[in-house]
């Protein structure tokens, strides 16, 4: 009977969180209700419970008890990783965080996204959705949910890959690194096994069902891993612009700018807003720049503001 | 069943806390909320009677009292705050957060909000899954184009927030649409404007908004007058080629020389002549009407002097 289980597996989660120091498996065998039989069975009980539990996300810390001596190993869980670190959200908040999870309602993710609303007190039933112009789209992409698993656990995936110009699919082994959602389309980027070379994926050219390892945490993905670097979108000679900008003004660079912050500077902070955008060259960012030249001051790229500057002198003696 | 064992043990930590934020829910609202049946949750709790920390005396079990009408947990034991995202979990979070504050236009209140409300998250979870791996760009006049080809087909009127390049400034608009055109890689929008009573183009890349409305009583008058324009004098040198091919439906060219060209052109706002000067940062020098052709030396001059004090 399975609930015998599900009592041993509460049982067992929450004497590991309840112990101050690492239990071993005889001190678990022994207190938490639930272990019965040969100590074979036993064994083989608590490893399976292990698995189910560290499966469904829960953190399970292993370390040798006495560092001095080679004995075995003792389990626990850390309260502060099992708990959800934040617990106030504002009604604001709340709002948000239902309307953001709600994207993935019509995708195989409802489930997941559904138990974390819930838990955070945001559920549909409970949070106002906010007010948008995010019903408009929604996670539907095919294979999005499988990448994003297998992105989760860092677990390999396989799938056949039609390339564009192809007319045969080829099937391709890759550990997934970033997903990209760009104008309607997703992107993955991973790491092809075979190949041994990092490539991008256009998930519409995924023809097959995308299968995931049964294999967790097989790799890692590097802390500065950024898959701007990989995409053709974000073209190479793209460049950072920091500008000082008017508030409520230059609209059209708000709407694509990265960052929106306050001046360093006190006596600016009244008026300004310091502004970090992308422009496709400098000959763009210098026209954006004159254009808005009455409400924006470039900080960098310092050649950029030279040429503003020589620009607007050019421009001011041709007409005065 | 294991995994059904696991997973049932997953919503048996989940109920505890659950209770605890919501004492005294019934146990109808709580199958709803789990999406389980009455039944499962009445078994869910009596099980949970059961459950507790080593030592298993009333002392240590989780203690819950229910009727039909309110469950109460009095003892949760270590169950007492909800359990922590899963790395799926954070991921979907991450993705869906990100997507909505790109397709929250930047200026409006809820892009701020929703900005904090990232850092507020990434700031207390630590991930495997770095800051650089997830990003989401929406297309935004895919997003504006749904509600315009239903407008069209449907003959419904727009509400539309739109962005004036040349005066920078948004504004909201009531709009009859009447056609979507393609002109020159831009995709347009002409329709018959109720908000300021005349016919107009839109670029969809600066439509920041579309929501449908029914069609308003006030009748589509094809009243072609729009403000009435002025001509302007503009010599462009011969490297000034950018202008010409951006402007060249609004003018023609009078005079040309070893270095450049004289155009006439048909200005229908002051303000946009200014700035298109100035972009051109020297190739555009505009020798009529003399009050633009000072505007424009003015603002350089302010634009300037902004460079010299904060820049």
């Amino acid at each position: 009977m399975s609930s015998a289980k599900t009592e041993r597996l509460v049982n067992l989660t929450m004497a590991l969180l309840a112990t101050p120091r690492y239990l071993q498996k005889s001190e678990i065998f022994r207190k938490v209700a639930g272990y019965t039989g040969s100590q074979e069975t036993k064994e083989r009980m608590f490893e399976r419970d292990k698995d189910d539990l560290r499966s469904m996300g829960i953190e399970i810390e292993v370390a040798s008890h006495d560092p001095l001596f080679e004995d075995e190993p003792g389990y626990r869980i850390k309260k502060e990783k099992f708990r959800l670190p934040i617990d106030t959200f504002d009604a604001e908040e709340l709002s948000i965080l239902s309307t953001a999870l709600g994207l993935w309602s019509e995708s195989g993710l409802s489930a997941l996204t559904e138990n974390t609303a819930r838990r955070l007190g945001a559920s549909s039933d409970s949070a106002e959705p906010l007010n948008s112009y995010s019903k408009d789209f929604a996670f539907d992409a095919e294979g999005l949910v499988e990448l994003s698993r297998a992105l989760a656990a860092r677990s390999s995936v396989t799938f056949e890959y039609r390339k564009e110009g192809d007319s045969q699919a080829e099937l391709r082994n890759v550990n997934p690194l970033g997903l990209s959602g760009w104008r309607g389309s997703w992107y993955l980027v991973a790491e092809d096994l075979n190949r041994r070379d990092i490539r991008v994926f256009n998930l519409t050219r995924v023809v097959s069902a995308i299968n995931i390892s049964n294999k967790r945490n097989t790799y890692e993905i590097p802390s500065d891993f950024d898959l701007r670097d990989y995409l053709i979108m974000y073209r190479k000679n793209d460049i950072r612009v920091e500008a000082l900008i008017r508030k409520g003004s230059a609209n059209e660079i708000r709407v694509k700018a990265s960052s929106i912050s306050e001046p360093k500077e006190t006596r600016l902070q009244a008026e300004w807003d310091l502004v970090t955008y992308h422009a496709e060259s400098l000959e763009s960012a210098l026209r954006e720049a004159l254009w808005f030249a009455d409400v924006l001051v470039i900080k960098s790229p310092e050649s950029l503001k030279v040429q503003v500057i020589d620009s607007l002198k050019k421009t001011l003696v041709q007409h005065g | 069943m294991v995994e059904n064992a696991a997973l049932r043990a997953l919503r048996l930590l989940d109920l505890v806390p659950f209770i605890v934020r919501n004492s005294g829910i019934s146990i109808r609202d709580l199958a709803k909320e789990f999406g389980v049946s009455r039944d499962e949750i009445l078994k869910d709790l009596n099980l949970l009677f059961m459950c507790g920390l080593p030592g298993y005396t009333p002392l240590e079990l989780i203690d819950l009292s229910f009727d039909d009408d309110t469950v109460v947990v009095r003892d949760p034991q270590n169950l007492d705050a909800p359990r922590n995202f899963t790395e799926s979990e954070a991921l979907a979070l991450r993705v869906a957060l990100s997507a909505l504050v790109e397709v929250t236009p930047v200026g409006h209140r809820d892009h701020e909000k929703i900005q904090r409300l990232i850092t507020k998250i990434s700031s207390a979870f630590t991930s495997e899954i770095p800051e650089g791996a997830i990003n989401f760009v929406a297309d935004r006049e895919k997003q504006v184009l749904t509600p315009i080809e239903q407008a069209l087909a449907n003959e419904q009127d727009l509400e539309i927030v739109y962005l004036n390049v040349s005066t920078d400034v948004s504004s909201s608009r009531h709009v009859s649409p009447i056609a979507l055109e393609i002109f020159e890689n831009r995709r347009m929008l002409r329709a018959f404007c109720q908000t300021a009573k005349g016919l107009r183009t839109f670029n969809l890349k600066y439509i920041l908004s579309a929501k449908l409305v029914d069609r308003s009583s006030v009748d589509v008058v094809c009243d072609q007058q729009e403000n009435p324009s002025i001509k302007a004098i503009l010599n462009i040198s011969s490297t000034g080629t950018e202008f010409v091919r951006g402007n060249d439906r609004v003018m023609k060219k009078i005079a040309d020389s070893f270095d450049g060209n004289t155009y006439e052109i048909e200005v229908f706002q002051p303000e946009w002549i200014v700035r298109a000067v100035i972009r051109e940062g020297g190739e555009a020098v505009l020798n009529e009407p003399t009050a633009i052709r000072r505007a424009i030396a003015d603002r350089c001059s302010t634009a300037l002097e902004q460079y010299g004090v904060i820049g």
